[in-house]
């Protein structure tokens, strides 16, 4: 089992030195028929620091295109700024989602 | 467990996010504490890295690629990696057995995630998880934490990069950049400037305070010194210090809530104290210890300052005056006590010409003028001369921009190449126009001068050639520079009855040397505590901040005064003995306890005294009355000590029917002067003119009724004449006796 970890391990290290870039995170939000308009502008305003003209388009694109990117960031900041979102859709009973993809 | 200390690691991390203003708590954050901890260090120490490198890589990364926000109180989230990480090295170390959690279970943790920073440059150090796992570290490393006291914050190391910016750069303002718009220079004051560095570099008390009048120069000499440090010709300990000059007002403007104000305190300090190079000047430091005594609202602010000014680190230079920091002393003296005061005196005559020529060219540039050089001198003389209320050199620097603007305005041509000279001459006038007299005559009183006056003297006042040629060998004196440094330029006491012409002689005097008249009637100044009239109210009672109308005052503004004391002997014997002093040494000290030159001044008093002897008929034969009884009750009225400080005593003559006609003559010559301009004059007969001067002119009474009885007898006669229209132009009035009464007819012109 040693033995196992020891080549896990060095599989790893080959792969993060090819590999130095940090890759970003793209964050969606779907589209749904319950999560009032209001509520994602908010959203986009407190969480994202977009401002009001800016979390308006970004609202009605994921209106119209169903989805759409509202932000690009490291990894660990697009997790926790994801999880701020889906923490406070709980906290008002909206379905909202959020989708983090890897560029 | 060990939950407690891994609380600790992530309040410090809080803490760092929280001064960089970072929105979460990143997994850099964690790895950039961990490094700065001592067992972080050991164990990369341990592995052979550069823990230094690793820090300076990451402060960099958290600077440039995590942008600061908005906090608004709202305090630093944990991210979700962080949380992760935390959890899967409590989760590891429970499941390996291990007693705690230790940092290189983290550290291990760390390495697991993917798509981080951290991660990433752990490996770039060639650090793997083996490295961490092979590591045998000490059973409890992260017990330890709890006990310690200070971590290393990234605050420090934060600073170094980066000084902070001026949170409020209206209020706080940049003296390098004020000095860079418009700075003249700063001529002299070695001396002063020397002391202020010396005092910044002291450990405690590190606050100059600046005492000196206004416009001695005070705020100029900060500037000079921001100047000098921004040139580099500081001592070098000041090389890398700024100047800032917080501008009161602005910090009080807009200030709706309460509390406001002291927010905006608390974010200047913050900043001067986070900068650790920075010199606060406060200009005119009273102006805030003042506002603080009319609205307790904001008394606050000084305390607010003093707890500022008790830190070392902070250095602070304000400026005031004397009297305000006499005013304010006892009230702040807590806040006083934290500075060390340095005096700014006026700088001397020689001193301002040369600050004067070294900033002549602003001016010259400024109104297309230039000033020759007697010119300039002259400017410092008559500044101290005739404005001694304006400090030097600010009153001369005011006087030259005045000239300049003046010739400007009345000889303005927009030909370059006529640039007119400012000489000595333009600035004589400027002086007259200021102060509404014709210098010319004072400062030429030659020989003609004084004939002239004589002349002018003896026309209008009559039968009194003694008195006045008396006074005017006094006057003389004093102008030949025969009479002593420290004295009055003289003091003389009229002496005669009523009505011979005191008052007026010296009317005329002043009108004619020219000289300010202050005339005070001593009947006003009957009881002892008058003297308050004089030299302002004691400490203590009402009026003594008041500077109102007293005769210091007066004499400040205009020391080329002419103070006539009518009837002195109606005042009382304090009042008179307070002149004393004025006319030994010419000075008389006020209630504040400034010196008033009285250098410049002519007093003179008159008095009624022996007007009764005069006016008794001597017994026996011939005619005694002139001399002995008056000389007697002045004698006797005024103690030895005040005789022997007169100039001299100018005895008036009663008026003799001589005189009398000379008077009624001067009184018609000045009605007809009136009347000039409805072109009639007014004629007396040689009878009309003996009934004047027997009804108006009295041994007992001197001239004074004369003017009541042509008031009376012709001026209210010919009223109705006058208005009427039908008064023929180019007429006169002829005035006769008829049964003792005047009467009058009109007749034209041929």
């Amino acid at each position: 089992m040693e033995q196992r970890e020891l080549e896990q391990d060095a599989a790893e290290e080959i792969i993060t030195t090819e590999d130095k870039k940090i890759p970003n995170y793209k964050v969606l939000f779907l589209n749904d028929d319950f999560t009032t308009m209001d509520f994602v502008v908010a959203v986009l305003m407190h969480i994202f620091h977009k401002s009001p003209p800016e979390a308006e388009a970004l609202m009605l694109k994921i209106h119209t295109e169903e989805r759409a990117v509202v932000g690009i960031y490291h990894k660990e900041i697009a997790e926790t700024k994801a999880r701020q979102t889906l923490e406070a859709a709980e906290r008002n009973n909206f379905p909202l989602k959020v989708v983090l993809e890897k560029e | 467990m060990i939950i407690k200390e891994i609380e600790i690691l992530l309040t410090i991390c809080l803490k760092d996010a929280l001064v960089r203003r970072h929105e979460y708590i990143l997994l850099e954050h964690l790895l950039y504490q961990i490094c700065s901890l001592e067992e972080g260090r050991n164990i990369f120490d341990r592995l052979g890295k550069d823990t230094e490198a690793l820090k300076e890589k990451l402060n960099s990364y958290l600077n440039e690629n995590v942008s600061p926000v908005k906090l608004n109180d709202k305090e630093p989230l944990t991210s979700v990696m962080v949380e992760r990480v935390i959890n899967r090295a409590i989760q590891k170390s429970i499941a390996n057995n291990e007693k705690a959690c230790q940092l290189n279970d983290i550290l291990l943790s760390i390495l697991e995630e993917s798509d981080s920073y951290a991660a990433y440059l752990l490996k770039e150090f060639n650090l793997t998880k083996n490295n961490f796992k092979k590591i045998d570290l000490d059973s409890s490393v992260l017990m330890r934490l709890g006990e310690k006291e200070g971590f290393a914050f990234a605050e420090n190391n934060y600073q170094k990069v980066q000084k902070p910016t001026n949170p409020l750069p209206h209020i706080l303002v940049s003296m390098e950049e004020k000095i860079k718009e418009s700075f003249d220079s700063l001529v002299g004051r070695k001396k002063e400037l020397g002391k202020i560095y010396q005092v910044l570099a002291q450990r405690k008390k590190n606050n100059p305070l600046l005492l000196g009048e206004a416009g001695v120069g005070k705020t100029a000499l900060v500037e000079g010194m921001a100047f000098e440090i921004h040139h580099g010709r500081a001592p070098a300990f000041f090389k890398d210090e700024k100047i800032y000059s917080l501008q009161y007002n602005f910090l009080m403007a807009g200030t709706k809530y309460r509390g406001e104000l002291e927010e905006r305190f608390k974010k200047i300090f913050n900043f001067i104290k986070a900068h650790g190079q920075i010199i606060l000047f406060i200009d005119d430091v009273h102006v805030l210890l003042s506002s603080n005594a009319a609205n307790t609202n904001q008394s606050d602010c000084v305390n607010l300052l003093k707890n500022f000014l008790n830190d070392e680190k902070i250095k602070c230079i304000a400026t005031t005056s004397y009297q305000e920091y006499h005013n304010q002393q006892n009230k702040e003296a807590s806040f006083f006590r934290r500075f060390q005061t340095i005096d700014i005196k006026e700088p001397s005559l020689a001193e301002t010409e040369t600050i004067l020529l070294k900033i002549k060219n602003h001016y010259e540039k400024f109104h297309e003028v230039s000033f020759s050089t007697p010119a300039i001198k002259k400017i410092v003389e008559l500044t101290r001369q005739y404005l001694p209320e304006k400090k030097l050199p600010d009153g001369a620097i005011d006087l030259m921009d005045f000239s300049g603007a003046r010739w400007k305005i009345k000889n303005f041509t927009t030909n370059q190449q006529k640039r007119k000279i400012i000489d000595e001459k333009n600035i004589e006038e400027n002086v007259s126009e200021i102060k509404g007299f014709p210098l010319k005559k004072v400062e030429k009183k030659h020989k003609i001068f004084f004939k002239d006056l004589e002349k002018k003297l003896k026309s209008e006042i009559f039968g009194q050639k003694e008195a006045i040629e008396l006074v005017l060998r006094a006057l003389k004196l004093a102008q030949a520079g025969l009479l002593d440094d420290d004295k009055t330029l003289g003091a003389f006491l009229l002496a005669g009855p009523t009505g011979v012409g005191k008052t007026e002689l010296c009317r005329v005097l002043a009108r004619e040397m020219p000289l300010h008249l202050i005339r005070l009637d001593m009947s006003e100044y009957m009881e002892a505590h008058s003297i308050a009239k004089l030299i302002g109210a004691p400490p203590g009672y009402v009026g003594y901040n008041e500077k109102k109308n007293e005769l210091t005052e007066q004499v400040k503004k205009n020391p080329h005064s002419l103070i006539l004391l009518d009837e002195i002997e109606k005042a009382h014997h304090d009042v008179i003995n307070a002149f004393l002093q004025v006319m030994d040494y010419g000075t008389l000290t006020d209630s504040q306890g400034n010196k008033v030159d009285f250098k410049n001044s002519l007093i003179i008093m008159t008095s009624n005294l022996g007007a009764l002897e005069y006016s008794a008929n001597p017994v026996g034969f011939g005619d005694k009355s002139e001399k002995l009884g008056g000389e007697k009750a002045i004698s006797n009225f005024f103690s030895p000590e005040f005789r022997n400080r007169l100039s001299a005593v100018v005895k008036f003559n009663s008026v003799t029917p001589k005189i009398a006609k000379q008077v009624v003559m001067k009184f018609v010559k000045e009605l007809n002067a009136l009347l000039k301009k409805k072109k009639t004059t007014v004629k007396l007969s040689e009878k009309a003119l003996n009934y004047l001067i027997s009804k108006g002119i009295t041994k007992k009474m001197g001239a004074r009724p004369l003017k009541r009885l042509i008031e009376k007898e012709i001026k209210e006669r010919i009223v109705d004449e006058l208005i009427d229209d039908n008064l023929k132009p180019h007429s006169t009035i002829h005035f006769d006796l008829r049964e003792n009464e005047l009467f009058y007819q009109m007749k034209l012109k041929n």
